[in-house]
């Protein structure tokens, strides 16, 4: 063995360097990552709306097989008058459980609310406040990487809350239901579910991170989107009561989303009635809005700050 | 002339965290700087001197008078805080108005003290801007601006040089000077030991929330009997100089440093300096600089503070 | 290394850089300058952030107003920002790491980057902890840790003892001298402590209104000017002094008590002979060096000199 000793106090890298690495990506991984070690508010947000998913679930489940097991000899017989009975009451089951998905993504949206607004207050300001935007502006990421971590991080809070109960819903209604009935009669009720809750999460995402990029800290910044969310919606309601004019919703955002989710799910009993279009136009202006607002502001911690 | 400070088993403490404890001290006029690590009982030390704080234990008397919260005191002395503790909606020239005017002066005497203070610091151009846009630097100056402004007995300054740039810090440096040599009594805090060097021999050493040592630089040194002295010596005949340096009594170690220095550790400084004078008086070495390397702030701190 | 010539970046009416030429082989830079001076629109240029409006820049060969320049840039440089900088939530290991990956480093060299870098900056076992709980000198190692965890060949450092204890002051700084005079790293120090720059730095840019008004090596600029040294003297001083006097030789006294004496062109064995001879002693002979921080002050007077 040959002698030798190793006392340099700085080794120089020997790996080599990624010429593009996926930094959004990175982002979004670091920020789950450091999202995660605080257990209790994952448990306060992530437990309410997967324990009512699973309630909901349940129901779902019980409006199939129970009532299905009351009259199970009767579709082993198969044919006759009874027959277009059957049908009947399974298309009133189906009609029951789109009622119950529909009912769940108005009570997913508060969830969504709360969750979005959590993890996604603090994003923008919190790293100015801390410095962090200098430290990533300084290596090859990009305005566009950087927003797209953490549009990411906080929409996969999103999802997890919203996309994933429904998922669970869905699939619940399509195994328990006869024959998959339900996946080949309202295959549109689902898919109406799964592209509402996207836009809900994009939608409160975006709100989220323009109001962040605004604050000075995260606690502003949640004052200030609960604060938007819900006092649109409280002056809609007011305007509603006062003018007597359901149209008036439009200036709500949750309103707004509500209208969405009627209509993309054709639910049987809608709350408002005006065209979704609108709705359409007033949340893209406002996720357009935010992402102006996004833009400039992560332009001014790249090159101004 | 009594001394200026006097503070007896002084303690203070913030919750559980000490920033004095038992502190015994006497500052004698003119300017005193005071040095430690972060967290030493500067701030704290100041903030008693200034009557901003009561101590928890113990007395201090400044100017013969008792600071908390004590009115004629606080006419006789200026305090520059280490917070921006600055309104921010107001002009320079209007915040230094209003703590005068606090001080009891009339409106037109305030404003014309005002204006002075800040012709003084250096901030008479942009005096009507509002401190919001001020630099970090700009808000050292209105606060050193209203801590002089009514001519105080004795100036307290935390970390006033903090945040300024070389121009700024000459001139800040040269205001402080001035104000000792008014006859004021000044008192600064930093830890950017040449500042302080720069500053004045007379310093006030904390650590841990205790006095480790005061007095001038030079002198603290000579306490020091347990680090010898490091001289550096360059001379042309290096080799010949060094088998002469090892001869004499005083000298610990000789040394040759990688750049030709001569490196002498010695237990009597003064006597090795007499015994190399002599020796060099007809040696022919070919002396061309002689340092001793560490009688200074950075040096007496280091051995201190370890 | 460094090349600009004629640099000129506006911001709407405030022109931050003014026909700024500079060139520099490299080593370790002290960058210097009055607040407003264009240091920071400098510093952006040379991390590739911005894209000069006229005059042509090459730093570490790569053009800064392309895009790819700019990219490749922003690799080649590790960057150590002025105050206080942290990842929101997490701890030194987990910053140095993630910074590491988003620079292009894998997942296991950024782990072992990151244990190396923050070895070499003396952070130990208080890697684990959150950051916010961190002293001012933990954060400075921190940072100074990621800005070399992909080993950039060039460091900017932006005031990196602000805030720092004595203490910390000399280890930061023993780690600036090692990693441009041992690491074989271009350094750029951004400091307002100039005692710091001269420290570490063997040359140094002054930068004024966008411009560069003084350049060089630290030592042509603080050589000694005059053929005088300063002799600090203890013992019988009066003998001595009139002794300079019999002798002829010209003195000034500081007020300090130092005595500026002419050498004529000769070691200084003579006045130890001098000293010796009137029952003197002689405490100290040194250069007489134009510090650093004249150099700076009267480049920044000589400047304000030619313009109105």
């Amino acid at each position: 063995m040959t002698a030798s000793t190793h006392t340099e106090i700085y080794r120089r890298l020997k790996g080599q360097l990624d010429p593009h690495p996926p930094t959004a990506r990175l982002l979004w991984r670091a920020r789950m990552h450091v999202a995660f070690k605080r257990k209790l508010p994952l448990l306060v947000l992530f437990v309410p709306p997967w324990i009512s998913g699973i309630v909901f679930s349940f129901v779902v489940y019980s409006k199939f097989t129970l009532e299905q097991g009351v009259e199970s000899p009767l579709t082993a017989g198969g044919g006759g008058p009874m027959a277009g009975a059957m049908v009947g009451a399974i298309a009133g089951q189906l009609i029951q459980v789109h009622d119950q998905i529909v009912m769940f993504t108005h009570v997913s949206r508060v969830f969504a609310l709360l969750a979005i607004a959590w993890f996604g207050a603090g994003l923008v300001c919190e790293d100015q406040r801390a410095g962090a935007h200098l430290l990533y502006f300084s290596r090859p990421v990009s305005r566009f990487a950087y927003f797209g971590g953490h549009f990411l991080t906080i929409a996969s809070f999103g999802a997890i809350v919203t996309v994933g109960p429904v998922l669970l819903i869905g699939l619940v209604a399509v195994f328990s239901s006869p024959e998959y009935s339900f996946l080949f009669e309202k295959w549109n009720v689902l898919l109406g579910a799964l592209g509402y809750a996207a836009i809900n999460v994009l939608v409160l995402s975006m709100i989220a991170l323009g109001i962040s990029a605004l604050s000075s800290r995260k606690s502003y910044a949640l004052a200030g989107v609960f604060a938007f969310v819900l006092g649109s919606d409280a002056v809609g309601a007011m305007m509603r009561a006062t003018q007597s004019d359901s149209d008036w919703g439009m200036l709500g955002v949750m309103s707004n989303l509500r209208r969405i989710a009627e209509w993309l799910m054709s639910a049987n009993r809608q709350m408002f009635e005006w065209n979704p279009w609108y709705s359409v136009a007033i949340l893209g202006g406002l996720v357009l809005g935010s992402g102006v607002l996004i833009a400039r502001r992560l332009r001014r911690l790249e090159v101004v700050a | 002339m009594s001394a200026l400070v006097v503070a007896d088993k002084v303690g203070a403490w913030y919750g559980q965290v000490v920033g004095l404890s038992e502190l015994t001290l006497e500052i004698g006029g003119g300017l005193t700087g005071l040095v430690g690590p972060n967290g030493a009982g500067k701030s704290t030390f100041l903030k008693l001197v200034a009557g901003e704080m009561k101590p928890a234990r113990g007395t201090i008397h400044v100017l013969g008078l008792a600071p908390f919260a004590n009115r004629e005191y606080f006419r006789r002395i200026g305090f520059c805080p280490q917070q921006e503790a600055i309104w921010d909606d107001m002009t320079g020239l209007e915040a230094v108005t209003f703590l005068m005017r606090l001080h009891g002066y009339d409106s037109s005497e305030s404003k014309r003290r005002a204006n002075a203070a800040l012709d003084r610091v250096g901030l008479l151009d942009p005096r009507n801007r509002r401190i919001e846009g001020y630099s970090k630097g700009m808000r050292q100056r209105t606060k050193l601006a209203q801590a002089i402004a009514h001519d105080p007995e004795l100036v307290i300054a935390d970390e006033p040089l903090n945040g300024l740039d070389p121009v700024g810090r000459a001139e800040i440096q040269a205001l402080f000077a001035e104000l000792g040599r008014s006859g004021a009594h000044v008192l600064v805090s930093s830890h950017v030991l040449h500042e302080v060097e720069a500053l004045t021999e007379r310093i006030v050493l904390f650590h841990r929330g205790r006095l480790l040592a005061q007095g001038p630089v030079g002198e603290v040194r000579k306490l020091l009997s347990r680090h010898p002295r490091r001289v550096e010596i360059r001379a042309r005949d290096t080799r010949r100089l060094a088998t002469a340096l090892i001869a004499l009594e005083p000298v610990q170690s000789v040394r040759i440093e990688p750049g030709g220095r001569i490196a002498v550790e010695t237990g009597d400084v003064e006597r090795f300096f007499g015994e190399l004078t002599a020796i060099a008086a007809g040696g022919a070495f070919g002396l061309q600089a002689l340092e001793s390397r560490d009688a200074s702030l950075e040096a007496v701190f280091d051995y201190l503070v370890g | 290394m460094l090349s600009l010539a004629g640099l000129t970046k506006s911001y709407g009416s405030v022109r931050a850089l003014d026909g700024l030429s500079v060139e520099l082989a490299g080593g370790s830079v002290g960058l210097l300058g009055p607040n407003g001076a264009g240091k920071t629109t400098l510093m952006k240029l040379l991390l590739g952030l911005l894209e000069p409006d006229g005059g042509s820049a090459r730093i570490l060969g790569l053009d800064p107003s392309e895009p790819h320049g700019r990219h490749e840039l922003r690799r080649r440089v590790g960057y150590m920002p002025e105050g206080d900088c942290l990842l929101p939530g997490m701890n030194a290991v987990e910053m140095v790491t993630t910074l590491g990956r988003a620079i292009g480093l894998t997942d296991s060299d950024a782990m072992t980057r990151a244990h190396e870098t923050l070895d070499y900056v003396g952070l130990d076992e208080q890697r684990y902890r959150e950051m916010v709980s961190y002293s001012t000198g933990m954060k400075q190692r921190v940072k100074l840790a990621q800005a070399l965890a992909h080993d950039p060949p060039l460091l900017l450092l932006d005031e990196p003892t602000n805030g720092l204890d004595p203490k910390g002051r000399r280890h930061m700084l023993d780690l600036v001298h090692d990693l441009s005079h041992a690491q074989g790293k271009h350094v750029i120090l951004c400091s307002h402590q100039l005692p710091d720059v001269e420290r570490t730095c063997d040359q140094v840019v002054v930068l004024a209104r966008g411009r560069v008004i003084e350049s060089g090596t630290i030592a042509a600029l603080t050589r000694s000017e005059e053929r005088f040294v300063g002799l600090h003297v203890a013992g019988d001083v009066a003998a001595f002094e009139a002794g300079l006097t019999a002798h002829g030789r010209v003195f000034s006294r500081s007020e300090a008590g130092e005595l500026r004496v002419a050498t004529l062109g000769e070691d200084a064995d003579g006045l130890f002979a001098l000293a010796a001879s009137c029952g003197a002693r002689i405490e100290g002979v040194e250069e007489l060096r134009t510090s650093l921080e004249d150099v700076f002050l009267r480049a920044l007077r000589s400047a304000e000199g030619t313009r109105p």
